[in-house]
């Protein structure tokens, strides 16, 4: 059991949605559209990629990281180590 | 103007190496990977776009934007408008 797996579906279905969009940029530039007319569309599909990690780093610090501080013990270090340096990726990313 | 055709094929590799990413996230997800490897998997899904527009930006500005402060007034004005908002949008997303 993982933090998303409650929500598998509809992760799927936004991952689907983005990969249509990255379709879809290629679409346009093939296309010869307006470098801007492009731009607002990658900004569009970098937000929708970075609403899905906020999910899951939410579903995981809700569900693998509390279930580890629950239990105690070193484990729970380790969870909120691991956490932070994937906030940290996804901060810089 | 819309994308220089020497860069088009490149820009299409790369559309199509984060669409194979994207679609690697949704593998991940089916296959109840571990959310910490899926969330280093957006980030760099989400560096690469990122990197795709700065590209994007940077061409826009040397051709469109500095043929547009070439040919003078209003041109000039609404080019340099428009990039500032897309700048804008980018740093939003």
């Amino acid at each position: 059991m993982h933090g998303y797996s409650g929500d598998k579906d509809d992760y799927l279905k936004r991952l689907r949605r983005i990969e249509g969009q990255v379709r879809g940029l290629q679409r346009m530039v093939e296309e010869d559209k307006y470098c801007i007319d492009i731009l607002t569309q990658v900004s569009a599909a970098t937000k929708a990629l970075q609403a899905v990690s906020l999910g899951l780093i939410d579903q995981h610090l809700k569900h693998c990281v509390a279930e580890a501080i629950a239990e105690g013990g070193g484990n729970a270090d380790d969870k909120v180590r691991e956490a932070s340096a994937a906030i940290a990726r996804l901060v810089r990313s | 103007m819309a994308v220089d055709n020497s860069n088009r094929e490149a820009y299409l590799k790369r559309l199509r190496r984060i669409e194979g990413q994207v679609r690697g996230l949704q593998r991940m997800i089916e296959e109840d990977k571990y959310c910490i490897d899926i969330l280093t998997q957006v980030s760099a899904a989400t560096k690469a776009l990122q990197a795709f527009s700065l590209e994007l930006l940077d061409e826009h500005l040397l051709t469109c934007v500095v043929a547009a402060a070439a040919a003078g007034e209003p041109e000039a004005s609404v080019k340099v408008r428009e990039a500032s908002a897309a700048i804008a949008r980018l740093v939003r997303s």
